[in-house]
């Protein structure tokens, strides 16, 4: 009798064994909303350099944020014409000798001082979903350079990655290494480098990476993947340009489960829980909601006090992440410029900038940013407030941090369109040029912010 | 959200019918649960609009389709320890069938398998089949035609259908004889 092919199909089709297949939906629907979530950065990351592109008069575009596909498994085919090797030694076999996880970095400790090999090399997050217990820690780590390296072949090597607890990076404490890579951290294949490095001139190249850790011995969970919690993920990459290997650090933090809750004063608003970053207890003060950006305090629109006839100025460009726990966090990246009468001078000898505030409001085309003095942008009320501390910080370079915004409507991602962010920056920066000189100060600085593709209907209004 | 509730509902409701279709590509049910899934999280791992649990379906169908064609690490892992699995020693007759055809089904490529799994199972026609695959129709009707010139020699000669219109080549290379009457 023939064999009926529609029928032997449907017949293993119906295998009840295979039809009693139960998902788990819960693991399903998390695993969608961290692929929504980053979806959500990158496409949000489009918006926000394309504006912060257009201010320096370039064009900065976000890459692949998808990892490569990991190299292919080598699996030994078997030839079913093959006779068994008599000889051993001929018939060798790939061998590979199981990995042991480098438990000498425990106990050692990293601080900030360890930033910052290559200037040539910066090296930051951009933010990545929140992992599950269990699973690999997730991070997307953005290889930039300032460098005009747009289109060049680079390849990128991470060398080294360990977690603390989450660290305070403003002061100098050092922290000490509680869990290390529990497999060989992998190296990508060659990357192309893409114009613009976090809203800044310059070239970079994103890599998502997924590292399983192992907890060091002497901890509560030691030997087990680091349970829920907030850490910092201590990262050294190297990347190699035209034969130049540029080696950095930097450190960010990464969310092992659901981030923390906090008592938040928000909740009869339905706001989000707080926060992502380590909090100290922050009151919101929600009262300013709907108010004008024109009374935030008497301060704003002050100048800066300096001394010495040359000005220094933070500058910033703005990113902003979508959590999974629903918190909309703005990036926001204070830069040190150097706003000299004369390029010769050298800059600033030491540089400490304290984020007081900030608060988003609507933005509309017209509105520009403006540096230390004038009015505020004549934009609509505060939509969004600074959720949690920000921390001091002293450095001459970029350094990028964290903003969290709670949205006054208790939006749990930030809406498309145009926003200004305004900032609240008290600077003390001194230098020595023809004469010493010193920029004090407390002012607002004000950035527009774009969210979603396309979300900027013009050109820079400068 | 509307698209979390369509995802749960055809986990649910058809979780059972997808994973049949995927078990029948991969093989094994672990990797055609591992299949569906990813497919599950690859569709609704973007936020869309207008979407209800049957055009949803279309679209984790084609993309388990997609994902399986795509080659993957399933496969490789099922490729490399299959052989050290085992058989039951006395299967009972229709069980016995079940593995035969399983093991003929294994001897395809994956374009080949996924040919015979959207023409057989799905009862698509050839055109559709092409467009489910991404691929022209001269080209599926190859597939198709070596696909089962390679079931034959394992199973025996197939039973003719009137809307079967795929012209069976020589096997490439032939390894046992046609037994096509």
């Amino acid at each position: 009798m023939d064999y009926d092919l529609h029928r032997g199909m449907r017949d293993l089709g119906s295998d009840p064994e295979v039809r009693a297949t139960r998902f788990p939906i819960e693991q399903l629907l998390r695993r969608a909303h961290r692929r929504r979530a980053a979806r959500a950065t990158a496409l949000g990351a489009v918006g926000a350099t394309t504006v912060a592109a257009l201010t320096f008069g370039g064009i900065a575009l976000i890459g692949d944020l998808h990892p490569d596909p990991a190299p292919p498994v080598v699996v030994p085919t078997q030839s079913a014409t093959s006779e068994p090797d008599p000889t051993p030694t001929s018939a060798p076999e790939p061998t590979e000798s199981p990995f042991e996880p480098d438990l000498s970095a425990c106990g050692t400790t990293r601080g900030p001082t360890m930033y910052d090999y290559d200037t040539d090399l910066t090296m930051a997050d951009v933010g990545a979903p929140s992992s599950e217990p269990g699973e690999d820690v997730h991070t997307v780590v953005t290889f930039g350079t300032s460098q005009q390296w747009a289109g060049d072949r680079v390849s990128v090597a991470p060398l080294e990655a360990v977690l603390t607890n989450a660290a305070d990076l403003s002061t100098s404490a050092e922290s000490t290494v509680i869990a290390v890579p529990a497999a060989p951290l992998r190296a990508p294949s060659a990357q192309v480098l893409i114009d613009g490095t976090m809203g800044a001139p310059g070239a970079s190249a994103p890599l998502a990476m997924d590292i399983p850790f192992v907890m060091c011995p002497g901890t509560p969970d030691a030997g087990s993947s680091p349970p829920a919690g907030s850490y910092t993920l201590w990262f050294e990459g190297r990347m190699v340009h035209d034969g130049t290997p540029l080696t950095n650090r930097g450190a960010w933090l990464v969310t092992v489960g659901a981030p923390p809750e906090q008592p938040s004063v928000g909740e009869d608003l339905g706001l989000p829980p707080q926060l992502d970053i380590p909090a100290e207890q922050y009151r919101l003060d929600l009262d300013r909601c709907g108010s004008s950006t024109a009374q935030l305090d008497a301060i704003a629109g002050a100048n800066p006090v300096i001394t010495g006839g040359t000005h220094y100025v933070a500058e910033t460009s703005t990113w902003y992440r979508a959590l999974p726990s629903g918190q909309a966090t703005l990036w926001f990246r204070t830069e040190a410029g150097w706003w000299a009468d004369t390029d010769s001078w050298p800059g600033p000898e030491s540089s400490e900038i304290t984020v007081l505030d900030a608060v988003v409001a609507p933005a509309t085309p017209g509105d520009h940013a403006i540096w230390g003095t004038g009015p505020m942008l004549s934009s609509g009320p505060v939509a969004g407030l600074l959720a949690g501390p920000v921390t001091p910080f002293a450095w001459n370079g970029p350094l990028s941090m964290d903003l969290p915004i709670t949205w006054c409507d208790g939006s749990t991602t930030v809406p498309d369109g145009v926003w200004a962010l305004y900032v609240k920056v008290q600077q003390n920066v001194s230098g020595t040029g023809v004469a010493p000189w010193s920029s004090t100060g407390i002012f607002w600085v004000a950035q527009v912010l774009a969210v979603g593709p396309d979300a900027y209907p013009g050109t820079w209004p400068y | 959200m509307q698209g979390d509730q369509v995802l749960a509902d055809l986990a649910q409701e058809r979780g059972g019918d997808l994973t049949a279709f995927a078990y029948l590509l991969t093989g094994d049910l672990p990797s055609a649960q591992d299949l569906v899934q990813d497919a599950l999280v690859k569709v609704f791992g973007r936020l869309r609009t207008g979407f209800t649990p049957e055009t949803a379906e279309a679209y984790v169908r084609r993309t388990i389709v997609t994902l399986h064609v795509d080659g993957f690490r399933r496969r490789r892992r099922w490729r490399g320890v299959r052989h050290l699995l085992v058989s039951p020693d006395q299967p009972p007759v229709d069980v016995e069938r079940r593995l035969d055809l399983r093991a003929a089904l294994d001897t395809l490529s994956p374009q080949e398998r996924t040919t015979v799994v959207l023409r057989y199972y799905e009862d698509l026609p050839l055109a559709e089949v092409a467009d489910r695959m991404n691929l022209a129709v001269g080209t599926v009707k190859r597939y198709a035609s070596n696909a089962l010139h390679k079931l034959e020699t394992r199973l025996g000669p197939l039973a003719a259908h009137d809307d079967d219109s795929v012209a069976v080549l020589p096997a490439r290379p032939a390894s046992a004889p046609a037994r096509r009457s």
